[in-house]
């Protein structure tokens, strides 16, 4: 082998083992590939001169225009995370639905994928819908397992379905576009939602006292009301997703530019709630309280977590161009790319290897830092397999969905533990952790068919760009 | 389908939220005002928080504006588009992208105090205290301010221009802004000044590594109460 290839593979293991001891994942990419390009130029295979690239490499990232997306998609979750729009869905759907067997279940994924698409924070959607709904639930005797499931299975959709932090920057990271990965994943993320859906419906129908229908005396919203509260709560949210979705894929506006006009619609949506709960008071709604969501605590918030959440991505992507420049230069690009090209199986053999791996990694590890270690090994070697736009796009998805899979795996999944902070007493941690297994199940059933079946993203992805 | 409760737990999922969104950075309690070495260094450490506390604030406002400035170019081209006049403003666009960098560049040190950025805590909350300064000072100190100081090195030349250096190596009195290029687009703005804000991020991005080095060496010399550790009781998590 050579000493480039072995300095990158040592590079690889200093940085593994840095973040493994919980030195920061950005900080522990620059202080690895340093140390190599140190070592690098001891031993005669690199030249330090080649460093004076890396400001012109971190001046394309500043000025990427995909990446410009990424402060106003958070802003928009930011601001309806905060605008009580969960909570006036929960209800809504669930009075709804509720009269059916497993309803209420029906009702979280419903208002789950919702708030997933809106919001695009995993965390969120869980804690809320956790805290909201979950101690209905038990008192009208749902079981455990089919109620916490649900929750976090729905609310881990916010990482795949469109508009979401994630899929913008494993687009950036893959090079595939934010248009035609958001158009590719659009209708996988349905598919798991709608899975979700008619397993909990199923299984309350077919096993008596796992999803009880509520009683009468539990509804106490009917007719007129109701169905103003659900016109109310889910048309706004529902118009919002879609405007914003719409004039990405008819290339109306750029990402960037549907971003900023969703947060527009973020903060009109905010107001307007403020206006609709008056009047449903007035119309003799009992559970609802009207509250000025925008207040200036609101706001300054809202701009926190987006100053924060980009200047992480911004920190994590320097560092790692450093990294992932060093290893191309030192040959670990080239080599990992062959090696993962000659695994057999061509394609197919390079797209088990890679989820596999992407399972393993995503237990432990965030999306993000995925994104930024395993996609720039993987891309060199897709190219060399002559993976076609579409393809990446199909692979991307079904990263998109593996992770899925890692962030409710119990006992380490992330989404567990966001429930697990907010659940009421009476349900059990294990109960969280067995209920997330059908739920797992079911996002295995989902990668097995998109994965025989590239052609549902080719569909998703030609219907939604309009084949161009 | 929720219960009268909801209010309260709407209040409560409020207050889980925000313990993922707000600041964890406390101002020191006042202590016994230490002396000597100990004094100069927590005095250093102050200093540099300040500059962070205020560069932290510059970046939330720039979110902000950073939407109005979308906002901005969305309407004018869809203003130009309706009255078929070329009104569009070549300017704001890149004014926009700059704003963005200025925002994560100017917040990258509020960023490295408020421990934004990951850490994989498998082991971590299981270490003690002073395991966890050890593994920071460590960093820091052996790995990561080297890499910002060749960072600086390699951004100086890139940027030195925004300051006024001619390529033949001599510098501009005043007239700082003749050297600076102008943007690849017609009718773009300069790019002098986003380049040198590079350097300036780097530069704090520094201050505030070399403040946090202060504060894990705090806890190593026992003096917990001048330090802060990284607790991850609640940890930021993006997704």
């Amino acid at each position: 082998m050579e000493l480039g290839v072995v300095l990158s593979i040592l590079m690889f293991v200093l940085f593994i083992g840095m973040i493994l001891i919980g030195y920061n994942v950005a900080y522990s990419f620059a202080a690895s590939a340093l140390t190599f390009s140190f070592v690098g130029d001891l031993l005669d295979v690199f030249d330090p001169a080649r460093l004076n690239v890396l400001p012109a490499r971190w001046f394309g990232a500043l000025s990427d225009a995909n990446l410009l997306a990424v402060p106003f998609f958070v802003l928009m979750g930011a601001i309806l995370e905060r605008s009580g729009m969960a909570e006036r869905l929960l209800n809504a759907i669930g009075m709804l639905m509720g009269p059916l067997k497993g309803g209420v279940a029906v009702a979280v994924i419903f208002v789950g994928t919702l708030l997933a698409a809106a919001t695009g924070v995993v965390a969120a959607t869980v804690i809320v819908m956790g805290l909201l709904s979950l101690p209905t639930m038990v008192r009208l005797g749902y079981d455990h397992k089919l109620a916490t499931g649900a929750i976090t299975a729905s609310g881990t959709l916010a990482q795949m379905l469109p508009p979401s932090l994630v899929l913008i920057l494993l687009a950036q990271q893959m090079g595939v576009g934010i248009l035609g990965l958001f158009a590719g994943a659009l209708i996988p993320g349905l598919l798991l939602s709608g899975l979700y859906m008619m397993y909990a419906l199923a299984i309350s129908n077919l096993k008596p006292g796992t999803g009880p229908a509520m009683s009468k005396a539990e509804r106490s919203l009917t007719g007129g009301v109701l169905a103003l509260e659900v016109l109310f709560s889910v048309i706004p949210i529902l118009l919002l997703i879609v405007a914003v979705l719409v004039s990405i894929f008819l290339g109306i506006a750029t990402p960037s530019e549907s971003g900023a006009v969703g947060v527009l619609g973020a903060l009109l949506l905010a107001v307007g709630a403020y206006y609709t709960d008056k009047l449903l008071v007035a119309q003799g709604a009992t559970h609802i309280t009207p509250r000025w969501r925008l207040t200036w605590k609101t706001l300054k918030e809202a701009g926190r977590s987006t100053a924060n959440i980009s200047i992480l991505v911004m920190t994590l992507l320097f560092s790692s161009t450093f990294f992932a420049y060093m290893f191309l230069i030192l040959g670990g690009s080239d080599a990992t790319a062959r090696w993962l090209a000659d695994i057999g199986g061509g394609k197919t053999g390079f797209v088990l290897v890679s989820m596999v791996a992407v399972f393993l990694l995503g237990i432990n590890l965030e999306f993000l830092e995925i994104t930024f270690i395993v996609v720039p090994i993987f891309v060199p070697a897709m190219d060399l397999l002559g993976f076609t736009l579409t393809e990446k796009i199909w692979f991307t998805v079904l990263m998109a969905v593996n992770l899925n899979m890692a962030f409710i795996s119990p006992p380490v999944g992330f989404s567990l533990f966001y429930l697990q902070s907010v659940a009421p007493p009476e349900v059990k941690t294990s109960d969280i952790h067995k209920g997330a297994i059908p739920f797992m199940v079911l996002q295995g059933i989902a990668l097995v068919i998109l994965g025989f079946f590239p052609g549902i993203v080719e569909f998703s992805f030609n219907f939604f760009t309009l084949g161009d | 389908m929720t219960d009268r409760r909801s209010d309260d737990a709407t209040e409560k999922a409020e207050e889980l939220l925000e313990r993922f969104t707000t600041a964890r950075h406390k101002e020191p309690a006042a202590v016994e005002w230490p002396t000597g070495i100990i004094g100069v260094l927590h005095v250093i450490r102050l200093g540099i928080e300040r500059v962070t506390t205020l560069t932290g604030s510059i970046a939330m406002a720039l979110a902000w504006i950073v939407f109005f400035l979308g906002l901005f170019n969305v309407t004018t081209r869809y203003i130009a588009r309706f009255i078929q006049r070329d009104i569009i403003i070549g300017q704001v666009f890149d004014l926009q992208w700059m704003t963005f960098g200025a925002l994560f560049l100017l917040g990258f040190n509020y960023a490295v105090r408020e421990d934004v950025n990951p850490r994989i805590d498998f082991w971590w909350t299981h270490f003690s205290d002073k395991t966890k300064a050890w593994i920071d000072v460590i960093g820091h100190v052996v790995f990561f301010l080297p890499f910002l100081w060749m960072s600086l090195t390699i951004l100086w030349p890139y940027s030195a221009q925004a300051l006024g250096r001619k390529f033949d190596g001599t510098w501009l009195t005043w007239r700082v802004w003749e050297v600076w290029e102008r943007s690849a687009d017609a009718g773009g703005l300069p790019r002098g000044p986003i380049k040198l804000l590079m350097l300036i991020g780097f530069i704090l991005f520094a201050s505030q590594i070399i403040a946090q080095t202060i504060k894990s060496f705090m806890v190593l010399i026992d003096r917990p109460e001048l330090g802060d550790l990284a607790e991850h009781e609640a940890p930021t998590r993006v997704e």
